[in-house]
């Protein structure tokens, strides 16, 4: 802990990842409330995104300074206060300005809901509780940006088409989908943003395509595969081994794909093989369904599994850890070129845990 | 007799007509997140129940006092907040000190506690003046609404998941934004509104 605490991470990648590959609305679904109900029209959208920034800059900066010794379940509670003394601050400056009443009456219900924003828990207990000061500003600012600027837009959007204006201005005298204002609209322009970002990702920053959580993961257990303890535990005793444990499954999507070709191509010393992976019991012959449902799952389209609820607050792109790649009598030159022959990123590359030993002998 | 059917008339009215979840967007994010994981869905439900009616329930009681009646929203919210943080605090307490349950029960009850949907039903209520029993049908009834909001976004996400014609760019989380949308617009149509006029 006291290392993650220390650990500092430059500041563009932490801004690259709070406003685009870890968008906490887009791809991280926290904070819809405001994003689908309240965002009716751009104005209303600029003054809760205002006060949510507001918010996160204040409960990171506190999270990562004196709420550390605090225990989680109240740190929780901390937050909402935090948000709802920003929030309610705002509220009290808006009642007394003239211009303030029409936007309080437009805010609704939702202005003081933002002291119970999910976004806000999520960030300080995933990042700030566990960065420094410095890395915790800056995340704020990324994450706040992030849920602002997809505000913003959804805002734009909603007004213009279901009110026919953008900020009071008239631009379609009959408003071309007025059912746009309700959180329906809302969840339709948020699905597509999403793709749209999607989309970008995929063109514009491909290293990133694989860490993107673009999937709810469900719930389901999967067993755990069948193995022969008895034998192996006992086998080992005698040789003064570790038993073996089972594969841990990978989560990185688009790192298994990269990984099995690096084996396929991969001449592996066949004891290695043995010592490592158990071989699996042969299945039996999977049905069309079954076979359609694995392939979903290869695709990333299937919705991920073995995900508690408590993963809300699991979320963080910065606790991502890849599998580690054993490669056997492989020089880590060769690994690391097949490796970027998969197209992968230096930054990607820089994040393996790589382990094996080089031509000459040395521990990479 | 009257008020059974009082209280059940808005709870009625919260599930169906105008659903927390669909209809007002509040705790979206925790339904959508919750919707995988169907072992879960009656306790969270419960929970949500339990902390919006007390909640309601409180925050109607200290509605009656004068000096609160005449202030403005931004005071009630603020006590609103109050009595919800208040409340989950004290249950967190209770529960240590009694059961003593692991981390992860406090962070789902952190979350069912201090979420949109809970703190929206006080507000809802002193919007619409509702009455005791009333306030205890929409407490109840948004606890109910958001397990029939589970319950329907799990079983798209299923659908989804076996569907092979979706695009790939709106595979995940895209489609299953639109698939929301369309609930929310169904529910919509429960309460009178329309698309185009």
């Amino acid at each position: 802990m006291a290392e993650k605490t220390r650990k500092s991470i430059p500041a563009s990648r932490i801004f690259l990842y709070g406003i685009i590959v870890k968008n906490p609305i887009l791809v991280q679904v926290v904070g819809l409330c405001p994003a689908v109900a309240a965002s009716s029209s751009l104005r209303v959208a600029a003054l809760l995104a205002s006060v949510q920034l507001m918010i996160f800059v204040v409960c990171e900066i506190l999270a990562s300074t004196i709420l550390k010794i605090v225990p989680r379940r109240i740190r929780v509670a901390v937050y909402m206060a935090v948000g709802a003394g920003i929030t309610f601050a705002s509220m009290y400056y808006l009642e007394k300005q003239s211009y303030g009443q029409d936007l309080l009456v437009s805010a609704g219900i939702y202005l003081p809901l933002m002291a119970a924003n999910a976004s806000v828990a999520l960030r300080c207990e995933k990042f700030a509780v566990k960065k420094g000061l410095w890395n915790s500003i800056c995340d704020a600012f990324a994450t706040g940006l992030g849920a602002a600027i997809v505000l913003i837009i959804s805002g734009l959007i909603r007004e213009l088409l279901g009110a026919g204006t953008i900020s009071g201005n008239v631009i379609f005298s009959d408003p071309p989908v007025p059912a746009m204002q309700m959180p329906f609209g809302g969840f339709i322009i948020l699905g597509f943003l999403a793709a749209f970002l999607k989309w970008c990702i995929s063109i514009f920053l491909p290293a990133y395509n694989h860490e993107m959580a673009f999937k709810i993961k469900r719930t389901k257990r999967r067993r755990a595969p069948e193995r022969e303890p008895v034998k192996e535990t006992k086998a080992a005793a005698v040789n003064n081994e570790k038993p073996q444990t089972p594969p841990a499954e990978k989560k990185e999507e688009g790192f298994k794909i990269s990984e099995e070709a690096l084996r396929s191509d991969n001449k592996r010393p066949e004891r290695k093989e043995k010592r490592t992976k158990p071989k699996p019991a042969p299945t039996p012959k999977k049905n069309e369904k079954e076979e359609r449902k694995e392939e979903h799952k290869r695709e990333g389209f299937g919705f991920v599994k073995n995900m508690s609820y408590d993963d809300l607050f699991d979320d963080t792109p910065f606790e991502f850890s890849l599998p580690d790649v054993e490669l056997g009598d492989m020089s880590a030159d060769d690994a690391l070129k097949k490796i970027i022959n998969e197209e992968f990123s230096q930054d990607t590359i820089n994040k393996l845990n790589i382990t094996g030993s080089d031509k000459e002998g040395d521990k990479q | 007799m009257i008020w059974f059917f009082s209280m059940l008339r808005a709870a009625l009215y919260t599930i169906f007509i105008q659903n927390l979840v669909f209809n007002g967007g509040y705790g979206s994010s925790e339904a959508i997140r919750m919707s995988a994981k169907p072992q879960r869905f009656l306790p969270f439900s419960m929970m949500i129940a339990f902390f919006s009616t007390v909640t309601a329930l409180v925050c109607r009681t200290l509605d009656n006092f004068k000096e609160i009646k005449q202030s403005g929203s931004a005071v009630h919210a603020a006590l609103y907040c109050a009595v919800l943080i208040s409340i989950y605090l004290f249950v967190a307490l209770i529960l240590k000190l009694v059961l003593d349950p692991d981390k992860k029960f406090f962070s789902t009850l952190g979350i069912a506690a201090l979420n949109t949907l809970v703190f929206a039903v006080p507000l809802i209520n002193r919007n619409a003046g509702y009455s005791y029993t009333e306030s205890i049908g929409v407490g109840v009834g948004s606890g109910i609404a958001f397990i029939l909001a589970l319950l329907l976004i799990n079983v798209g996400l299923k659908r989804l998941e076996a569907n092979n014609d979706i695009p790939p760019l709106f595979r995940g989380t895209p489609a299953m934004f639109l698939y929301v949308a369309m609930l929310s617009l169904a529910f919509n149509g429960f309460s009178g509104s329309s698309l185009f006029t």
